[in-house]
C-alpha cells in the first residue's frame, strides 16, 4: 500500500512526462492541464490502492489515458478508425529515398529525416486517431514495453502490437503529407 | 529480396522496441551486417523513432507545475484526515 503523504514527492517528478503525453492526447495546453489535474486527483484519491514497489509510471499513465478517453471520446472530432488501406512496410523510407539527392553515402534518407522540424512531427502525431496515437506515444515517446502498454490501455498484447504497427504506418503517411505540403524534400 | 530480408522486415518493430529474444536479435544483426538495403531501412526506422521521441517531449511550464502542486496541497489539506 502506498501512503498518500508521499504522493507529491513520488508523483511530481513524473508530472512533466505526463504533461507531455496529455498535450499530445488533447492537442492543446488548456485541455492538457485539465486532463492532468483530473488524473492527478484521481491518482491521489486512489493512491492507497497502488501497490508500492510495482510500476508507478504505468499506473499513472493508465489513469491519465482513462481520464482522457472518458473526457474526450464523446467529443471526438475524428473517426475512431481511419481508412488506412494497404500501406507497405518502410513507407516513408521508400518515398524519402526516391526524392533524396545523391543516395550513396550514409543514408540520404536519414538526412532527409532531419529536415522535419519538431512541429512537423507533432502535427503528424496529432493527426492520428486515438487508437493509433496512444500506443505510438506510449511506445515511442514514453518507451513503455508492449506488456506495459497492454496494461495501460487494458487490451491484449496482440492488439497493442497491431495498433502500434498500423499507427506507425499512419504516422509515416501523415509525415509524407507534411513533407509534400511544405515541400521540405524538394530543395 | 531474400527470405532473410523478409524475416528481417517482419521483425523490424519488435527489434527496435527491444521486444525480441536475444537469439533472434543476433540473427537480425547478422543479417544487417551483410545486407546494406535492410541495414539502411532499419537505421531509418530507428532514426524516425528517435525523432518522434525528441519532437514530442515537452517541458512542464512552471505555472502549470505550481497549479498542480497547489491542487494536491489543497486536496490533502482539505480532505478528512482519513489515514
Amino acid at each position: 500500500m502506498a501512503d498518500r503523504a508521499t504522493f507529491e514527492e513520488d508523483v511530481m517528478p513524473i508530472a512533466p512526462k505526463l504533461y507531455s503525453a496529455a498535450l499530445r492526447m488533447t492537442r492543446n495546453p488548456t485541455d492538457a492541464e485539465d486532463v492532468l489535474q483530473e488524473a492527478l486527483l484521481r491518482a491521489y484519491r486512489g493512491y492507497h490502492t497502488f501497490k508500492k514497489g510495482t510500476n508507478l509510471r504505468a499506473w499513472l499513465y493508465r489513469i491519465l489515458t482513462n481520464t482522457y478517453i472518458n473526457k474526450y471520446r464523446r467529443e471526438s472530432r475524428r473517426p475512431a478508425e481511419v481508412e488506412l488501406g494497404d500501406v507497405e512496410d518502410l513507407y516513408l523510407y521508400r518515398r524519402v529515398g526516391a526524392n533524396a539527392i545523391g543516395g550513396a553515402e550514409r543514408s540520404a534518407e536519414e538526412e532527409a529525416l532531419e529536415r522535419f522540424v519538431d512541429e512537423d512531427v507533432k502535427q503528424a502525431v496529432e493527426s492520428l486517431p486515438d487508437n493509433y496515437r496512444i500506443p505510438v506515444l506510449l511506445a515511442d515517446v514514453e518507451g513503455f514495453s508492449y506488456k506495459e502498454i497492454a496494461e495501460i490501455m487494458e487490451v491484449p498484447i496482440g492488439t497493442v502490437m497491431s495498433r502500434l504497427h498500423r499507427g506507425r504506418k499512419a504516422l509515416q503517411q501523415a509525415l509524407w503529407r507534411v513533407a509534400e505540403d511544405r515541400g521540405i524534400l524538394s530543395q | 529480396m531474400s527470405r532473410y530480408c523478409e524475416k528481417a522486415h517482419k521483425q523490424l518493430y519488435m527489434y527496435l522496441d527491444g521486444e525480441i529474444t536475444w537469439i533472434r536479435r543476433i540473427r537480425v544483426r547478422w543479417h544487417l551486417r551483410y545486407c546494406p538495403g535492410c541495414d539502411r531501412g532499419y537505421a531509418f526506422e530507428h532514426g524516425l523513432k528517435e525523432k518522434v521521441r525528441r519532437s514530442c517531449s515537452e517541458e512542464l511550464p512552471p505555472d502549470v507545475h505550481d497549479r498542480l502542486r497547489a491542487l494536491l496541497r489543497q486536496e490533502s489539506g482539505g480532505g478528512s484526515s482519513g489515514e
